[in-house]
């Protein structure tokens, strides 16, 4: 796995003639700071103020907010289908799911008139929102509480705690892992939307990693490199940050 | 007190009134495909036109491709977030003009009339002006970035290979191939088998592509692809030359059919004028030339080809107060001067004869004798088909030719047989964007 | 269902509302329109629109390459679900051993796994370029691979690109589904059961049947829908439109093509055959699932 990001990483920081003559390169050059240098800074974009920090930073934004909405409303909604007896939650799970059927590329016109339509285009909010609905979040919570036993409920009740009590106090923090992988997961997605974020912003200023990728570094140049290497900041301090939630290991109790 | 109240009003009232009007300028927004170097063309452009005037301020926008920019701005056209000019490329002209009689797109020449803009239609080189003009001959898309597809030669390799001329015509590449092969190079390679050897295979020897006049008199309901011998004879000729190692196919992108002759491993290859700014500095010694054609099949005639790339497409939907204001814009990047930088910097073609006038009083085409050639091929008369193509759907017909033209070459089929299934396949794609008009 | 629930009218709608606003707001609106399109003719731009029946239906499914797409999606999903879910489990398993062991490798481990599929997009392309790619040339040397020109070179360069990605979600899924199962019942089975192997296939695995099955299913949404970014960047449908899925296919007549009709008609066709196989897959196999 280390071994494709090893190569990117060398051959981001040669030259272009070596890159071109020779292709991908396994040891490393000596154009590190220069590449790296030039990719930070470099201006691109009609309003000469779009660097390669500033569209890190947006699709940071946009990353985090489709990961953060989309854990929260489906670790609430997982845990209604789940944990309530009333007649509409298998209805409501499969109308949740079937919007795994129809991807975002299919629908993306009538997307792009409905984020229109609410004076959503060019904010954040049109960026995040209609892409923070993931019924694959919905079903990943929703096969996690199915395995929680259901002791766990029984003693709480005795305890005497409500729905709400339960919710936080006991389910959330057990379900530290999984939500911990859900993030990371929906994270991921978001940063790498491209064909959305390109139609529906006409500001500069909204530009993400992937779409200044395609457009700015389109070039045979070999700060193409550099700049998926920068791409993947993001995502790593995620993890990293995430980490300690991920690995239970040897704190699970119980 | 109060008559010297009634001055300080007198005096404040006429300061105000002596100061100009600061208004805000008014913000046109352009859509446009380029990236790269490209891009950076344009906003130097958008950033003189903003430093020179302050009643309108342009503001370009790239959206990636070509292709993306057309469904980007229908997407937002159908939400009424569109800009005021989108650049479209040559592959969606029939949609564009099609779009005028729903109100989508305003004629350029309607507009310029409207609002008084110097427009002398006749300055506009005429193989370039039709391709964007109705049945009529109105100009309704913008000329802007007009390149056609050229042939590029590694000036070192031919000497290497003891060639002395550059081939004008394919008998007389064939009649050298062998020797750059001998030398150890790639004697040709080309980027875009609809493009260059489709499309402009018929625009190169005055052959009609589609019935209905290439779709200017008449709705197209079929191709003449397997209809055309002259057509078939080449394909025929260019499997052969790969067979022979004349001629390497390197798979549908423009990008890899272009890579071998960037480093230096290929004699010819077939692009477009526009892979000039691209290639300058990375190339060493490259000369650009006319494409080739079979002297046999035109009778040693040379006929233009038909531009590519894109025009800009007025829209509709905006106050009279931006028209105005867009059509100076226009009228300004229609100035020789501006296409003079433009041409130079990007390689594509002068679009009036004024700005390649004006090249040729600063003695222009002597100090970069790279870009004579676009205008050159543009320019020829002659030919007697019309000067481009109105077929719906066709980046979908350019997808079949793409999967018909791998099979020809790989030997999957008969050459005879590719293009018959083009032309099957192409005729139901005419069918079906006939239905919506 | 669980044999322990809640009943509470104001708290259910609450904590599903938010989700549900969302997807009824932003994804049933445009799916709705997406389908009303799909019987309906127009041009680009929503002009001369008028009511088609099944026309887009028969005008899709009439294509050769139609039938050629459907196969090979269905070859696609088979291979992309089974290796990457397979190789996924593997390296997730040895990482919870590791894990469990020293904890300078766990950040180690894990961070290639998110970063894999936001690079793999664009990267694969260079890995397997001509020119430029290590992988290109390491299997032109082993047998010749051109994936420009042969089809199963091109076959296996899409599978490469695809499982490569979905091998990082399905590590992170079973890993975090391998963490969460209680280290005491890994303790006492290690007492029963010394065999490794046995120990994961009759204890351990079991408990992560709810994962596995989520993962399946998400697999094969995956392969199905998702891939045609991987598509697009890696071989575009070449040699010559082989490599066309059936969403890759509708996506480039919907958004290059501009036939939405179409487009919408595919959709529609496609979003059947998944939920066939899905509906299939939770009347059947959940069933069989023991969840705790």
């Amino acid at each position: 796995m280390v071994v494709p990001i090893w190569i990117i990483f060398a051959s981001s920081t040669h030259d272009n003639g070596t890159i071109l003559s020779q292709g991908m390169q396994w040891g490393l050059g000596d154009q590190f700071i220069e590449n790296y240098d030039r990719v930070l800074n470099q201006k691109g974009g009609f309003s000469q103020e779009i660097t390669a920090s500033s569209m890190l930073i947006n699709s940071f934004i946009m990353a985090f907010g489709i990961a953060t909405l989309t854990v929260l409303t489906s670790l609430m909604s997982a845990y209604t289908i789940v944990y309530f007896r009333f007649k509409l939650a298998v209805p409501i799970f499969w109308i949740i799911f079937l919007t795994l059927l129809v991807p975002l590329e299919l629908r993306i016109m009538p997307s792009y008139q409905v984020v229109s339509n609410l004076g959503l285009v060019n904010t954040y909010t049109g960026l995040i929102l209609p892409l923070s609905a993931s019924a694959i979040a919905t079903f990943f919570f929703r096969q996690f509480y199915k395995s929680v036993p259901d002791e766990l409920l029984e003693a709480a009740k005795l305890d005497g705690a409500n729905s709400w009590k339960f919710f936080i106090d006991f389910l959330v923090p057990l379900s530290k892992t999984m939500i911990a992988a859900m993030f990371i997961f929906m994270f991921v997605y978001g940063y790498n939307q491209y064909l959305w974020p390109l139609i529906m912003t006409t500001d500069e200023k909204y530009w993400t990693v992937v779409m200044g990728m395609k457009t700015i570094f389109m070039s045979w140049g070999v700060e193409r490199f550099s700049y998926i290497i920068l791409s993947m900041i993001p995502p790593v301090l995620v993890v990293i940050f995430l980490q300690r939630w991920f690995i239970q290991g040897l704190f699970q109790t119980k | 007190m109060k008559k010297t109240f009634q001055a300080l009003i007198a005096l404040v009232t006429l300061v105000f009134l002596s100061f100009p009007s600061f208004a805000a300028p008014i913000e046109l927004h352009y859509w446009h495909g380029h990236t790269g170097k490209l891009e950076s063309i344009i906003n130097e452009i958008a950033n003189r036109w903003n430093a020179k005037q302050d009643e309108s301020k342009l503001i370009p926008t790239s959206k990636g491709s070509y292709e993306d920019i057309l469904a980007a701005f229908i997407a937002a056209y159908r939400a009424g977030e569109h800009p005021h000019m989108v650049q479209v490329y040559d592959a969606g002209a029939a949609i564009m003009v099609a779009q005028v009689k729903n109100g989508v797109v305003y004629p350029f020449e309607d507009m310029a009339a409207e609002h008084g803009v110097n427009f002398n239609k006749d300055d506009y080189i005429p193989g370039i002006r039709n391709f964007y003009a109705d049945s009529d001959g109105k100009m309704i898309g913008i000329p802007f970035n007009s390149s056609t597809c050229l042939m590029y030669a590694n000036m070192d390799i031919l000497e290497a290979a003891g060639v002395t001329e550059i081939p004008k015509t394919y008998e007389e590449f064939e009649g050298i191939a062998q020797q750059i092969k001998d030398a150890g190079y790639i004697p040709m390679l080309q980027s875009h088998s609809p493009w260059i050897w489709t499309e402009n295979f018929f625009s190169r020897h005055n052959l009609l592509m589609t019935d209905g006049n290439n779709g200017y008199d008449a709705v197209p309901t079929t191709t003449l692809f397997a209809d055309t011998p002259e057509f078939i004879t080449h394909w025929e000729k260019v499997k052969e030359w790969k067979d022979k190692g004349w001629y390497d196919y390197k798979g549908r992108a423009w990008g890899d059919n272009q890579a071998p002759f960037i480093a230096g491993e290929a004699a010819f290859w077939l692009g477009s004028a526009a892979s000039f700014s691209g290639m300058k500095g990375v190339v060493p010694n490259f000369s650009v030339n006319h494409i080739p054609y079979w002297s046999s099949m035109t009778g040693g005639k040379a006929y233009p080809t038909f531009i590519g790339g894109a025009a800009n497409w007025i829209l509709s939907g905006k106050s009279d107060e931006e028209y105005s204001a867009l059509m100076k814009l226009a009228e300004y990047m229609t100035t020789p001067e501006i296409q003079l930088f433009y041409h130079n910097m990007s390689g594509y073609a002068a679009v009036t004869y004024s700005a390649t006038e004006l090249a040729n009083a600063i003695g222009f085409y002597n100090a970069s004798p790279y870009h004579q050639a676009v205008g050159e091929q543009l320019s020829l008369t002659g030919s007697t088909i019309p000067g481009g193509y109105r077929a719906g759907n066709w980046p979908q017909i350019r997808e079949v030719i793409y999967e018909n033209v791998h099979k020809m070459l790989s030997g999957e089929i008969s050459v005879e047989q590719g293009w018959k299934n083009t032309d099957a396949g192409a005729a139901k794609l005419l069918a079906q964007f006939a239905k919506t008009l | 269902m669980k044999k322990v629930q809640f009943s509470s009218y104001f708290t259910q709608y609450f904590f599903v509302a938010p989700q549900l606003a969302i997807i009824l707001i932003f994804l049933y609106l445009p799916i709705v329109q997406t389908f009303t399109d799909a019987f309906t003719t127009q041009d680009a731009f929503g002009f001369g629109r008028y009511f088609s029946g099944f026309d887009n239906f028969i005008f899709s499914m009439s294509d050769a390459t139609y039938l050629r797409a459907f196969k090979f999606t269905i070859i696609f999903i088979c291979v992309i679900t089974f290796f990457s879910c397979s190789i996924g489990l593997l390296l997730a398993v040895q990482a919870n051993n590791v894990i469990h062991g020293k904890s300078y490798y766990k950040t180690l481990l894990i961070w290639p796994y998110a970063i894999a599929p936001a690079v793999v997009g664009v990267t694969a392309n260079y890995f397997f370029s001509e020119r430029l790619g290590i992988l290109y040339s390491f299997f032109h040397n082993i047998w010749g691979f051109n994936w420009y020109d042969n089809i199963y070179d091109a076959y296996i360069y899409v599978f490469i690109a695809a499982t490569w990605k979905q091998i990082s979600a399905n590590f992170i899924f079973f890993l975090a589904g391998l963490q969460t199962i209680q280290k005491s019942i890994i303790e006492a089975s290690m007492i029963d059961c010394k065999s490794n192997f046995r120990r994961f296939w009759t204890i351990t695995f079991p408990l992560l049947m709810p994962t596995t099955f989520f993962l399946i299913i998400i697999n094969i949404t995956y392969a199905f829908f998702d891939t045609l970014g991987i598509i697009d960047t890696t071989t575009i449908g070449a040699p010559s439109g082989e490599t066309k899925t059936l969403v890759f296919k509708a996506y480039i007549d919907g958004f290059r093509g501009l036939d939405i009709g179409s487009a919408g008609a595919q959709s529609i066709i496609m979003m059947l055959i998944v939920l066939v196989i899905t509906v299939f897959q939770f009347r059947f196999i959940e069933g069989r699932i023991h969840y705790n």
